[in-house]
């Protein structure tokens, strides 16, 4: 029996992490409020390419071993955070126009923009972005450890 | 072991390295579209000027920044001084005597409106509020009263509020009881006024009344706010204890009527000052109120410096010359333009919704009813109406005009129940208080035509030279007014072409020594004299017979002159001498030629579909007429049934409800722009470029714009003009607001900040001087060219319609050639100076309520002769460059989307070559990407980084409007050549501006070099570190063969 490692860990936990935060971003759209329709161009590709590449790894690590697979499993869990990243920075710049109207509008205008339904797209917005983030860190950190653990 | 741990540690920096990368790379990208906010939030610069000052087109008339702040602070106090109303002074109330105490009463006297800073005011560290300008000006306040509303009511203080995003607590200023700064959008309006028998309760001392020393006097202020998005709801009122009173919230409460009373009890002698943009109701304190007071005055919405001027005034230090730019009535439902005011629904306007699929949004379910101010809702928002049926008779205009018809001519039953609010038969002195054009002067003095002279020419002026005597023993400064009265002929009643009784041109101040004279000489296009005819002559007339000329001070004193050089007398039913003489110009035919043409173009109808008459088929509304005040006084035509549906039109209503004015054409390949290596710079604008928006240099830049930026450009205008990518024009900053530039200059030397936002637009509409106008264009001119800072949306040039319009405070007066004269100065002087400087909102912004979709039905004589004209002296006569065009509908159509409007008045007719923005873009249902561009939109304000471009939303299409890209676009040369069009006279006025009068080039901020360094250095240790894994996972390998 394997036990799994902190690198095993903390990948899947990216990987979920960043499911999470789509189905955030998804809710975002289809929901009612200022984002209600506002899709971010590449977005979805960006963070389900991030996953695919923690998922590839990690399967990779399981069914096989060698110099190859290392390094390809290496390169995508090199490359996973940064599609995270990437994925993250374009919703900021989908989104912060939208985040600086709502919160940061003059007091008259706040008054009309910061509806409930206005403000609760902003915060799932912002929730999506928070935990992007959160799932990039991981996938950083979980980059330090290797993902084989010890037999035991 | 140890080299896997390496292993670890280097694959880890890779991705840690490689994540900073994009996080820089986008970042930059993001920060890019923000530098204008980042700059200002961190006090950097990304643009500096080279310039060589001795070579500039525009120059700075200051040498140092102190004096541009004194210039700046000078305009302001003058401001105070000139727009400062004495409405009423009785019993010698004013001048105040410095002998006596003041005591100041009422919220505002401590914390006069606005009293934040922001957009509408700059909020300098030597800013001068009412108190410290009385006393300054040698005043004594009392101490007792002072205390307890400064200490105990209002206790300023400061808050901590935790920011809405960050969570972080802010200090924030506020008081435990102050007036509602913003009326919301026909809300209840919670009138804040702690009433006097709650002093104590509040914290005033029980023997308070006891510091009173005799002879003080009360100074009371009341306040009403105002805003975006703002609109009052006649009888919202609430009271302080927060009670529904069915009252007009710009009417003065009990609770402020208590103040008054108290004042009253107390003080030899009570003055109210008046605190607000919006008309208010002063009924109660005016002559023969239950309130009545010594004396009232306007001070309007002041800004940092005002009040010191207004203090002069009420010290008598200089003569008091500011005039009411409103009439102010007993009952604001006396306007009749208040009849049809809010809006209402079409009684089917589901249908623009249900009536068949709209194929820009295939598949959408977009509803009809109304957004908010700001948008938000997926809807055309096209179901939402009012009628002005008023006419060209709002504010003076109605109420002389009434009168002088109840005295000269019976027959048009000015006398009759119509109208009528404070007696069963219409009475002008009971319905009007203080009257347009009134302003009491402290020195006597009288106001006389000295010569006149009528050049009826199509390009010809009216100068009348009046002279002023100084009846009184000191030299003083003294206001001119001039009003005509035009012909009211039988071709005028058979086709319903309307003449106010009395007009105003314009006005002049000038400094007449004790006992001697002085000429004041006014002069104003004679173009203005003429009506349009929309029935007959479907152009500009000048009808037959004797105009009237007189300078009087005021509206109705001008009435009174006129009735009085026809033959009235008291006896037959003025309510007064007249007060002047006239000047009679005779025009011995109907001229139906002159005035219709312009630059060339021959004027006709353009707007006959803003008459709803249009579109119901039928003669559903009927439009003021003085001939028969009685028949045909307005109804409010929202509850008339308006059926869409029952048009013989109804296709057409539907479509323009919808927003398609235009619709993309499929059948005409347009030119893709090819670069021809031309490029916007000081070399290829040369003088001959510079004269003529039609030399070929302009048509051939803008050929080599790509159609995706032709368009993009326009429909993606956004805050900051967008950088075309082959003819490298500069970017060009927009800045708020109507008080001047809100962005702060920062002295080098000192570190100091300093805001030139210090100007107040009701003052300088008070002011009634075109001359002081165009001084504070001057002046913001200047500011902006030390501010470096050269596009402006720097006043507001909307007729105010009724009091209840939240914007009003932004605007001049409810007389559009007054707004026009002052227009005129200001954007005169900023065009000295190479600012581009664009009123809001063109196009009946009559109300902030459902601003964003409510469609404006009138005649097209009032189309013309009202809110337009307020607008055409500074783009037409002083050659303005910037204006921002109205958010509601003038008629169905958006007013940003109004073909005729903009291409064929604006454009053709004054000939205007400057800049037209739209307001806020917030909903691309209700605004029509094609149609503003065929309009003649040069830039749509959405909020849009550098991006002008159709192709960045999904799959290559528009990112806001998906109907729109390239290949829905590129078949239609008509649209994309009306693009290039309006950008070539967006980019002729930049090249007109103080935009070129210097170079502007891109210098590296801190945070550029941080992020260019973080950028580097990551993709550096991206690679090392990566070379490092895959070095060390090899011989990881190598030793565990071995």
């Amino acid at each position: 029996m394997k036990k799994l490692s902190v690198g095993a860990c903390l990948t899947c936990l990216a990987a979920v992490l960043a499911i999470v935060a789509f189905i955030s971003y998804s809710s975002n759209v289809g929901g009612e409020g200022y984002y209600k329709d506002a899709v971010v161009s590449n977005f979805p590709l960006f963070v389900w390419g991030g996953v695919a590449c923690l998922v590839v790894a990690l399967v990779l690590n399981v069914v096989s071993k060698g110099k190859v697979i290392e390094l390809i499993s290496g390169v995508l869990r090199i490359g996973a955070p940064a599609l995270l990243a990437f994925a993250l920075m374009n919703l900021i710049a989908g989104r912060i126009d939208g985040l600086g109207y709502i919160y940061f509008s003059n007091a008259d205008v706040a008054r009309e923009v910061q509806t409930a339904a206005n403000l609760g797209s902003a915060q799932t917005a912002i929730w999506s972005m928070a935990l992007l983030g959160v799932a990039t860190l991981v996938a950083v950190v979980a980059a330090f450890f290797s993902l084989r653990g010890k037999e035991q | 072991m140890k080299s896997q741990k390496w292993t670890g540690l280097f694959r880890g920096l890779a991705a840690l390295m490689a994540c900073l990368y994009v996080v820089a790379s986008l970042g930059g990208n993001i920060t890019e579209s923000y530098r204008n906010q980042i700059d200002g939030m961190l006090g950097t610069t990304s643009y500096v000027t080279v310039n060589d000052e001795n070579a500039a087109r525009f120059k700075k008339d200051y040498a140092t920044i102190e004096d541009m702040k004194a210039a700046a602070k000078d305009i302001a106090i003058r401001e105070g001084e000139e727009g400062t109303v004495i409405m009423k002074n009785d019993n010698g109330a004013l001048p105040l005597n410095k002998d006596n105490e003041l005591v100041l009463f009422g919220l505002a006297a401590y914390a006069p409106y606005p009293y934040t800073s922001g957009d509408l005011k700059a909020g300098n560290e030597d800013a001068v509020d009412l108190v410290a300008a009385l006393e300054n000006a040698g005043l004594k306040i009392n101490q007792t009263v002072k205390d307890f509303y400064m200490n105990s009511i209002l206790n300023k203080h400061t808050e901590m509020v935790p920011n809405r995003w960050t969570g972080e607590l802010q200090e924030t200023v506020a008081y435990d009881n102050i007036y509602d700064a913003a009326p919301g959008d026909m809300a209840q309006y919670q009138v804040v006024e702690v009433p006097a028998s709650m002093f104590e309760e509040k914290g005033a001392p029980a023997d308070w009344k006891s510091s009173v020393k005799e002879g003080s006097v009360g100074i009371v202020v009341f306040a009403r706010g105002a805003g975006e998005g703002n609109t009052y709801a006649p009888g919202s009122a609430l009271n302080y204890a927060g009670e529904a009173t069915g009252k007009d919230p710009l009417a003065l409460s009990d609770d402020e009527l208590s103040v008054v009373d108290v004042a009253k009890e107390t003080c030899d002698k009570v003055i109210v000052l008046i605190n607000s943009g919006n008309t208010m109701v002063l009924k109660d304190i005016a002559k023969g109120g239950a309130h009545e007071v010594d004396g009232i005055a306007y001070i309007g919405v002041i800004n940092d410096y005002q009040l010191t001027g207004a203090a002069n005034v009420l010290t008598g230090e200089v003569n008091a010359t500011g005039a009411l730019p409103d009439t102010y009535v007993a009952d604001n439902a006396a306007n009749p333009a208040v009849v049809n005011f809010g809006g209402d629904y079409y009684a089917d306007y589901e249908i623009v919704s249900t009536e068949g699929d709209d194929p820009r949004f295939p598949g959408e379910t977009i509803g009809n009813t109304k957004a908010s101010s700001f948008g938000g809702a997926t809807t055309y928002n096209g179901g939402h109406y009012i009628v002005e049926a008023e006419g060209i008779y709002v504010g003076y205009k109605y109420f002389e005009t009434r009168y002088y018809d109840a005295i000269m001519n019976p027959d048009y039953k000015a006398a009759s129940a119509a109208g009528a609010t404070q007696s069963e038969i219409w009475d002008y002195n009971a319905e009007v208080l203080y009257p347009f054009g009134h302003g009491l002067s402290y020195q006597d003095y009288t106001q006389t035509i000295k010569s006149l002279n009528v050049d009826n020419s199509d390009n010809g002026d009216i100068t009348a030279v009046v002279e002023i005597k100084n009846n009184s023993d000191k030299d003083g400064y003294f206001l001119a007014q001039l009003y005509v009265q035009q012909p009211y002929t039988d071709y005028d009643r058979a086709n319903l072409v309307e003449k106010s009784a009395v007009m105003f041109l314009s006005s002049g101040k000038t400094n007449v020594p004790a006992g001697g004279t002085a000429d004041v000489t006014i002069t104003v296009p004679t173009k203005y004299l003429a009506s349009y005819d929309y029935k007959q002559a479907k152009t500009y007339i000048l009808d037959d017979g004797d105009y009237l000329f007189t300078a009087a001070a005021g509206s109705h004193a001008a009435v009174n002159n006129f009735l009085a050089h026809q033959g009235k007398t008291v006896a037959d039913g003025m309510d007064a001498e007249a007060t002047g003489t006239v000047q009679v110009w005779n025009l011995a035919a109907l001229d139906n030629t002159t005035f219709a043409t312009a630059n060339g173009t021959a004027i006709t109808n353009v707007a006959d579909d803003a008459d709803l008459n249009y579109w119901t088929g039928t003669d559903t509304v009927t439009y003021l007429s003085r001939q028969d005040w009685e028949g045909t006084y307005p109804v409010n035509y929202n509850e008339v049934e308006i059926k869409i549906g029952d048009s013989p039109r109804k296709d057409e209503w539907i479509a323009e409800l919808r927003g398609q004015t235009y619709t993309i054409k499929n059948d005409s390949p347009a030119a893709e722009g090819v670069d021809k290596g031309l490029r916007f710079n000081a070399q290829s604008i040369q003088d001959e470029q510079l004269a003529d928006v039609n030399d070929s240099y302009w048509e051939d830049l803008v050929h080599e714009i790509s159609i995706d930026e032709a368009v993009g450009a326009v429909i993606h205008g956004g805050s900051t003009s967008d950088t075309l990518s082959v003819i490298e024009n500069p970017i060009v900053y927009q800045n708020e607001g109507v008080s001047g530039f809100t962005s702060a200059y920062t002295d080098e030397a000192t570190g100091a900040r300093y805001k030139f936002n210090i100007h107040s637009q009701t003052l300088i509409g008070s002011s009634f001087n075109p001359q002081l106008a165009y001084e504070w264009g001057l002046v913001e001119g200047n500011s902006g060219l030390w501010l470096q800072r050269y596009d402006l949306w720097g006043t507001g040039l909307t007729q105010r319609r009724t009091p209840y319009n939240g914007r009003n405070y932004e605007y001049i007066s409810e007389d559009p050639m007054l707004t026009n004269r002052i227009g005129y100065g200001i954007l005169k002087g900023c065009v000295e100076k190479g600012i581009m400087n664009g009123p809001k909102h063109m196009g009946f912004n009559d109300q902030e309520h459902n601003r964003g979709g409510v469609s404006a039905y009138m005649t097209e004589q009032k189309f013309r002769e009202t809110d337009l004209r307020g607008f055409q002296g500074g783009l037409d006569d002083a050659d303005g460059m910037a204006v921002m065009i109205a958010f509601n509908r003038i008629g169905a159509t958006n007013a940003a989307q109004h073909p005729t409007m903009i291409n064929d008045i604006v454009r053709k007719e004054w000939g205007y070559t400057g800049l037209i923005s739209t307001d806020m873009m917030n909903n691309k249902y209700y605004f029509n990407a094609e149609s503003m561009v065929m309009a003649g939109i040069t830039q749509v304000a959405d909020f849009a980084q550098n991006d002008s471009h159709i192709n960045q939303g999904e799959n290559g299409v528009d990112k806001t409007w998906a109907h729109i890209s390239v290949d829905t676009v590129k078949n239609d040369s008509t649209l994309v050549e009306k693009a290039r069009e309006n950008l070539k006279y967006q980019l002729y006025t930049f090249a007109r501006s103080a935009v070129l009068n210097v170079t502007t080039e891109r210098v590296a901020t801190w945070w550029d070099n941080a992020i260019s360094i973080v950028k580097t250095c990551s993709l550096v240790l991206t690679c090392l570190a990566g070379v490092a894994w895959i070095a060390t996972t090899a011989m990881n390998k190598k030793k565990e063969r071995a």
